[in-house]
């Protein structure tokens, strides 16, 4: 898993390198250009790869460590909170700080909105804000810290292997990640000190105040690297050197927002239309926000100076401008995306509007095929989001197992060969969904599972396969009786009628609160179903008393209607052992989560 | 391919608001006369006038609801208030639901062609506040896209 992910970011990067070497024709003009003989250029890119490397190492480390510590609550503070615009961006905002990365965010939230737990306009709001929350990581950046990078690292490794806490670990990964932040930068920054002699460079760099050129660039390259950070550090990498303006760095971190979003839309292709829209709210959003301020990017710098600390005196002009660049680009891109999530936050439903009118729903199949509904393979990447979408597909499930039992009475008892067909028709759906379940369980339990996450899935699993038990009771047993006593001709007397629907009423209690004791994680609901066991037994007692002294009563040419009718009772008592015992899973691990908390 | 519904079916589209009262209501006392049955349909749909709408009714809980399984619980409220309220009225009793997720629009009118309905009843507007206007020219829109006659249910006083 870790090996994937590293090479996950990695591979881009060299990509998106190998595309900058492209693009820079300074190589070859390299020998020509007299006053850059002592450049090495093979230094300068490997310090520059290196450094990219570490960098983007050293986000995905943290972004990790962070949403291990803080993604089980980030999910749900973002679920809560989202209801009022306002309040969503703001979350949006803390939410994306906290785990450092908007992509993470923007795919909790197509989890959400592909689950129905979310609104898309709700979720307008949240990634306005999560732009906000990435500026965090350019103001940290924008900290001349580089000479205490490996300090950083020292420190994280040495927490890794002081304790054997999983919260302390995760925090020295979290500290090592910036630590390698802070490390590749510092790399970057002398892989690229020569460069300020060159004027070949410094010419093209004067080009990127060119705003269009800058964003394209900027632009591309954050798509190949798939991390608007990097390319803000980057920036922020050049403006320390003094390479660039503060115009052209504006103009390149602009680039940057743009580029963000097609890691989001290339995401989202093929996924449901929901998991579209968020996307392209995201480019919507950034997009126009970018041509609004287009125009302005003159005032815009001037604006950003006045308000950044400035050089301190007897400095060079490059020595000034690199002590405050770094600063203000940063500021700028703060200043930027704040000032675009607030003027914008107000037309939330017109962004909604445009993008139902982009993605209109499809239409209403005619024919309902049953497919899953909440299991995106998009979610796989935060098992607590999987986790919680196969939670929903079972709920589902359970709904379609609880409609078969609400069914199966009046079709067992009295009904005709086409409800009972009827109710083996009902349990093909539900067989379905449990295929789907299972393979999806089975891919959530590859993941990087904490030890309560493994306990949750084995749980999921247990009432999926009781769900699927119940079904084949109903579908096998059940609707074979039914059928037997079509076949035959017989009649069951309303007198045993209502015994067995006595019984079947607290079965199907049961079977409700069973499902919801999984499905909620309550175990109220599940002690309930476990201490219906008396309730169930006494009924069952009866029933059989019942049908003792009928039999004694009633002819023996009865007594096939006689064993269909106790056979009935049997199937009900086994629908019931299998709610009791979805239910116990529940009681039992919050038993063992409250243990373990204590003695933690 | 849908067949022909053995009985005459009326589409009640409800937001479950005071509006979409009058119009079950209404569509009742047709009904009866009628000797047709009610079909209630709710579009759960982005509230982008209201958003939370559906957020808010589920809140207390543990777990977040899914927006359908508060719509699921807004309409089961929504007919036993309604069932207690007209507790003569036999088609408000043996109504069926229908929840469906899109664009109330286009799906209304969708499910007006689907299940062969003789008749769109819609209350004239839809929730509170500034919702009036929007919704108002939603039921515009039915009218105009809707194969099928449609009425509009006025509420007095309102």
């Amino acid at each position: 898993m870790k090996s994937i992910d590293s090479r996950r970011v990695l591979l881009p990067g060299f990509t998106g390198f190998i595309f900058l070497m492209l693009l820079s024709p300074l190589p070859a003009q390299a020998g020509a250009a007299s006053e850059s003989k002592e450049i090495s250029w093979f230094f300068l890119f490997v310090g520059l790869l290196g450094g990219l490397s570490l960098f983007l190492y050293g986000m995905e480390r943290m972004s990790d460590a962070l949403k291990n510590v803080a993604g089980e609550k980030m999910k749900d503070i973002l679920g809560m909170l989202s209801n009022n615009r306002f309040m969503g961006m703001i979350t949006g905002a803390i939410v994306t700080a906290v785990i450092q990365s908007s992509s993470v965010t923007t795919v909790m939230l197509v989890g959400f909105v592909t689950a129905g737990l979310m609104s898309l306009s709700q979720t307008i709001g949240v990634i306005m804000g999560s732009n906000i929350g990435t500026t965090i990581t350019a103001q940290i950046v924008a900290f001349k810290v580089t000479k205490y990078a490996l300090l950083l690292v020292a420190i994280g490794f040495g927490m890794l292997f002081s304790s054997k806490k999983e919260k302390i670990q995760q925090y020295g990964y979290m500290i090592m990640g910036l630590g390698m932040i802070f490390f590749g930068m510092g790399v970057m920054s002398d892989a690229m000190k020569p460069l300020r002699a060159y004027q070949p460079f410094l010419d093209l760099m004067t080009q990127m105040s060119n705003p269009v050129l800058g964003i394209l660039v900027a632009a591309l390259f954050t798509a190949l690297i798939q991390s608007s950070s990097a390319t803000t550090g980057v920036i922020i990498v050049l403006a320390m050197q003094g390479l660039i303006s503060l115009q052209a760095g504006i103009a390149l971190s602009f680039g940057a927002n743009i580029g963000t979003c097609v890691t989001a839309l290339l995401a989202s292709i093929g996924k449901p239309r929901e998991a579209l829209r968020v996307s392209i709210v995201h480019v919507l959003f950034n997009v126009v926000g970018v041509m609004i301020f287009l125009p302005f990017i003159g005032p815009f710098s001037r604006f950003v100076v006045s308000i950044s600390p400035s050089p301190a005196e007897g400095l060079t002009s490059l020595q000034a401008a690199a002590s405050v660049l770094p600063r203000q680009v940063a500021n700028a891109h703060t200043i930027f995306n704040a000032t675009c999530a607030l003027v914008f936050l107000p037309s939330v439903t017109f962004f909604a509007r445009i993008v139902y009118r982009l993605v209109p729903d499809k239409p209403l199949p005619e024919v309902e095929e049953i497919q899953p509904k909440y299991l995106s393979d998009m979610l796989l990447h935060t098992p607590s989001l999987a986790l919680d979408a196969a939670r929903h597909e079972i709920k589902r499930m359970g709904k379609r197992v609880d409609r078969m039992s609400t069914a199966m009475m009046p079709a067992v008892l009295t009904g005709n060969r086409e409800s009972l067909q009827t109710l083996r028709e009902m349990d093909e759906e539900v067989d379905v969904l449990y295929k789907h379940i299972v393979n999806y369980l089975a891919d959530v339990s590859k993941l990087q599972l904490n030890e309560y996450q493994t306990q949750k899935m084995i749980n999921l699993m247990g009432a999926v396969n009781d769900l699927e038990q119940i079904g084949d009771v109903i579908e096998v047993g059940l609707v074979d009786l039914g059928e037997k006593r079509v076949k035959k001709g017989f009649k069951i007397s309303e007198a045993t009628q209502k015994v067995i629907n006595t019984v079947h009423v607290v079965v199907s209690d049961a079977l409700k609160a069973a499902v919801r004791a999984v499905v909620e994680e309550d175990t109220d609901f599940a002690a309930r179903v476990i201490a219906m066991k008396s309730d169930m037994n006494r009924l069952v007692a009866q029933a059989n008393l019942h049908q003792a002294k009928r039999l004694v009563s009633e002819d023996s040419g009865k007594f096939e209607a006689y064993s269909v009718e106790v056979d009935i009772i049997e199937k009900l008592k086994r629908i019931y052992y299998y709610a009791k015992r979805m239910a116990k899973t529940v009681v039992e691990t919050e038993e063992e989560k409250a243990a373990m908390e204590q003695a933690a | 391919m849908a067949k022909k519904p053995d009985k005459t079916t009326l589409l009640v589209a409800v937001d479950f608001s005071p509006f979409s009262e009058e119009a079950l209501f209404f569509a009742s006392k047709l009904a009866e006369k009628l000797k047709a049955q009610l079909l209630v349909l709710h579009v759960i749909h982005d509230p982008a006038e209201a958003p939370g709408f559906y957020a808010q009714k589920g809140k207390k809980k543990k777990y977040l609801k899914s927006m359908e399984e508060t719509a699921e619980e807004m309409m089961e409220e929504f007919l036993l208030n309604m069932r207690a309220t007209y507790p003569d009225q036999v088609p408000i009793k043996k109504a069926k639901s229908l929840l469906v997720v899109g664009t109330p629009v286009t799906r209304i009118v969708e499910v007006a062609e689907k299940k062969q309905v003789e008749m769109i009843i819609i209350g004239s507007h839809g929730r509170t506040g500034l919702a009036h206007l929007l919704v108002g020219s939603k039921v515009q829109r039915v009218i105009q896209l809707s194969p099928v006659p449609v009425t509009v249910v006025k509420t007095p006083g309102k």
